[in-house]
């Protein structure tokens, strides 16, 4: 890389307040040409307000953006596009109905000679771009047909073009399976070739030390560290996010196992799980790994009663329990933290409290007058005990962070007393403090004997608090192992053979 | 903490505020252009005209919050009113046997809408308009068959002492509405079952995988429905003393307008008693207003599309600048 001026954005000072907080103080970064800068905080740290000030969603209170030395203040996000920079954010959005094409280049008209809308100039572009990421993905391919991956890649696709100077992806990875990070890396790496630059945000510790040059972290607001890669380990970014030390994070403790409480026998559905069985013991926490379209999902899906298993039993504690809705899982002792916390997991425009009771509704008070002090009551230690960050009780949990609402969707199970517990990608897109609170969480429940079965994609994840794992591949399972007697390539490469 | 209250279920406690301003204006309007308009007469036919929408938009409240959705209604008046007429004055049945009839039947065509749109996934507003055509079909072939007339006659002293008596000054017919405000208040607000209704609304999926059997409570929302609309068929024929099969054709649209007006929205989750309940009062003052006025019908018309048309767009531009910020 050549050593004259080469930064391509600079972002000095800069301090933003909001009502009753100070999300930003003083933080100034630096990026360069080619640079992949990565972004790391806990959530409320302070990294996606910076984003929105660079695209241009918040106003600038205090500070400069300088790109390619010269001076911005964004009174529009769409200054910041036309500036050069580009936001691709965790939840994907795109038009479903319609082609890869046209959401590449959604809000713009491609005319041909006559005026007209040329659909084959469209495609054609299309066509460069994908080949540019070197992906094959057709141009005319519907959304709908895509997974997570692809649909991601056409995110980066509307992203990248026109003039882009720096593009920031924001957990790019959280939905994506070991496979499509390689390939998705693959492109990141072209683009920072062509002089991108890239600003990277994760709570991946991992992908941190395999894809960025330098990482910066925010703390409270405040930048608390600026370093090389090489010049620093896991252990003290850890330290300096949170400010707590590696070992303190995941501690694993040994918990007495009990009876089987949970046991699945040749479970099938359609065609994507295929004659799953498995069990699941007082105290354990058991969790599935698999790929994309290996079939965990889906197999979580049915156990819960969301959809209905084609053939197979399930027996909780040795009795056969038909499950064909969630209603009778839950009466069953059952409860279930699904994938996505937005769509599934809380109702955004209610509250702290009356999502902590939505699975209980039926026990607030004897009659069918709904009892508020036992609700308020009820939710207010969970809110406690699960130390859950937020004004109070009456917070809408839009307004929460995305660990926050997940703590809120595992109370509403804890507050059912639940015995078994599925949890689906619990810790996805969460930030560290948080998830350690859930792992301790998890391992509570199992203390007093609760049952803990998870989904999980971060094999990191697994080998710390899982006791056994089951991988699955095109929706049987592969293989049962003891986690102390496997290793993350042993798990990697069943779920991929 | 004053903020998220006011943010609360989607109807902030400033839009009461907003609502009620309005309807003072309005009313005040209305008595200034015209004398008569507060006139005790008046205001009788006004609280009268109320029940009938009030009742049903009451039964459409907590059915429109859980995210369903029913047009028919008006229909189902007209034909029951039909029915319940050739029953009274044609074939000579005991009054409260009729009347118990066609509330009944009005519940059953509420339960078989709830079920198929339950059943087969379907659209509630497509359903309901197929029913509503089916069933203004329906009280036309009817009345033309047993009274080659749309309009039977169905006088009775009972309905004609229940419309017109009062106790305490307040018309019996408003004390029904009355009751039924807070029998529905109560129950969105105060019960467990109410709470699941808010739930269903704010988030389908959520709910299911809360342990709810969604389409058990929709196709008991549905059938509820059906209940206030057989009500507001007995209210009909008490107060006109008629059968008719064009009763409810106009109904619609004031009372939709009183509901979204009221802050209900087209996407659930949101909406309230309440504001049901002032959506009513505006629309009944407009309508009765212009009438007052001598205002043509067919203006009327126009003005509550109109109304109805500014309110929606005043709501959505409400909501799009409260997400951009």
């Amino acid at each position: 890389m050549p050593a004259n001026n080469n930064t391509i954005l600079k972002m000095e000072s800069i301090t933003k307040h909001f009502p009753g907080v100070k999300a930003l103080d003083d933080v100034s970064i630096e990026l360069k040409k080619g640079e992949i800068l990565g972004l790391l905080g806990e959530n409320g740290a302070g990294k996606s307000t910076l984003i929105k000030i660079l695209s241009g969603a918040y106003s600038l209170e205090e500070g400069s953006i300088y790109i390619d030395s010269q001076k911005f203040d964004f009174k529009h996000p769409h200054e910041s596009l036309e500036a050069g920079i580009r936001v691709i954010y965790q939840e994907l959005t795109s038009f479903e109905p319609l082609t890869v094409a046209e959401n590449i280049f959604a809000g713009e008209t491609i005319r041909g000679k006559l005026g007209l809308i040329s659909w084959r100039k469209l495609g054609r572009m299309a066509k460069e771009i994908l080949n540019r990421l070197g992906s094959n993905i057709r141009p005319f391919e519907l959304m709908e047909n895509l997974n997570v991956a692809g649909k991601q890649m056409v995110e980066i696709a509307k992203a990248i073009h026109g003039e882009v100077k720096v593009l920031v992806m924001d957990e790019p990875t959280s939905a994506l399976d070991e496979k499509d990070v390689a390939a998705l890396y693959k492109v990141i790496r072209k683009l920072r070739d062509e002089g991108v630059a890239i600003i990277y945000i994760t709570h991946r510790m991992e992908e941190i030390f395999d894809i960025t040059d330098r990482v910066v972290v925010l703390r409270d607001g405040k930048k608390v560290g600026d370093k090389k890669i090489k010049d620093t380990t896991k252990s003290e970014l850890v330290s300096m996010i949170v400010g707590k030390k590696l070992s303190e994070q995941y501690p694993k403790m040994d918990i007495e196992k009990g009876k089987v409480i949970f046991e699945v026998k040749d479970l099938s559905y359609l065609n994507k799980v295929k004659d799953v069985s498995f069990y699941l013991k007082e105290g354990e926490i058991v969790a599935f790994f698999g790929l994309l379209g290996a079939g965990t999902h889906n197999l979580f899906s049915v156990l819960f009663g969301d959809k209905k298993a084609t053939s197979g039993d399930i027996f909780i504690e040795g009795k056969k329990i038909n499950i064909t809705h969630p209603n009778i899982a839950k009466a069953a002792g059952m409860g279930y933290v699904p994938l996505d916390r937005k769509e599934e997991g809380v109702a955004l425009v209610m509250d702290i409290k009356e999502n902590i009771t939505s699975s209980n509704i039926e026990n607030l008070g004897r009659s069918f007058v709904l009892d508020r002090k036992i609700e308020r009551k009820h939710s207010q230690k969970w809110f406690d005990k699960l130390n859950i960050k937020a004004p109070g009780l009456d917070t809408i949990t839009n307004s929460l962070s995305g660990g926050n609402q997940q703590k809120v969707v595992v109370a509403k199970w804890l507050e059912r007393d639940s015995k078994i517990l599925l949890m689906n990608e619990p810790t996805r897109g969460i930030d560290v403090g948080s998830k350690a609170e859930i792992y301790r969480i998890a391992e509570d429940l199992c203390e007093k004997g609760v049952g803990v079965l998870m989904v999980s994609s971060e094999l990191p994840e697994i080998m710390a608090i899982a006791d056994r794992v089951y991988v699955m591949k095109d929706g049987r399972i592969s293989g049962e192992f003891n986690v102390k007697d496997t290793s993350q390539e042993e798990l990697m490469h069943m779920a991929s053979a | 903490m004053q903020d998220k209250l006011k943010e609360k279920k989607g109807f902030k406690i400033t839009d009461t505020i907003i609502l009620l301003g309005i309807l003072i204006i309005l009313f005040a309007f209305f008595s200034i252009a015209d004398r008569q308009f507060i006139a005790y007469n008046n205001i009788s036919t006004m609280l009268k005209n109320m029940v009938l929408t009030g009742v049903l938009a009451l039964g459409l409240t907590p059915l429109m919050i859980a995210r369903g959705l029913d047009i028919s209604f008006g229909s189902s008046i007209s034909m029951i009113s039909v029915i319940m007429a050739l029953m009274y004055s044609n074939a000579g049945i005991n009054l409260w046997l009729v009347l118990l009839t066609g509330v009944v039947i009005a519940a059953i065509i509420g339960f078989i809408n709830g079920i198929l749109i339950e059943t087969f996934d379907l659209i509630p507003i497509i359903l309901t308009l197929g029913m509503m055509a089916i069933l203004q079909a329906l009280a036309l072939v009817i009345a033309n068959t047993y009274a080659n007339t749309y309009s039977i006659l169905m006088l009775t002293d009972q309905l004609y002492y229940f419309s017109t008596r009062t106790f305490l000054k307040i018309p019996y017919p408003l004390l029904v509405l009355i009751a039924l405000i807070v029998v529905y208040w109560f129950i969105l607000n105060k019960t467990k079952v109410g709470r699941t209704i808010y739930l269903i609304g704010a988030n389908p999926t959520v709910a299911k995988l809360s342990g709810v059997k969604i389409k058990k409570v929709m196709v008991l929302l549905y059938t509820f429905m059906g209940l206030a609309t057989g009500i507001g068929a007995v209210l009909i024929v008490s107060l006109t003393g008629v059968g008719m099969a064009y009763h409810g054709a106009k109904l619609p649209l004031p009372t939709l307008s009183a509901v979204l007006l009221g802050g209900i929205s087209l996407m659930g989750g949101a909406g309230s008693v309440w504001g049901t309940v002032i959506g009513v009062l505006i629309v009944t003052v407009i309508f009765n207003g212009l009438s007052v006025l001598n205002v043509p019908s067919y203006y009327i018309q126009l003005f509550q599309g109109l109304a109805l048309i500014i309110i929606v767009a005043a709501y959505e531009i409400r909501n799009k600048r409260a997400q951009a910020s």
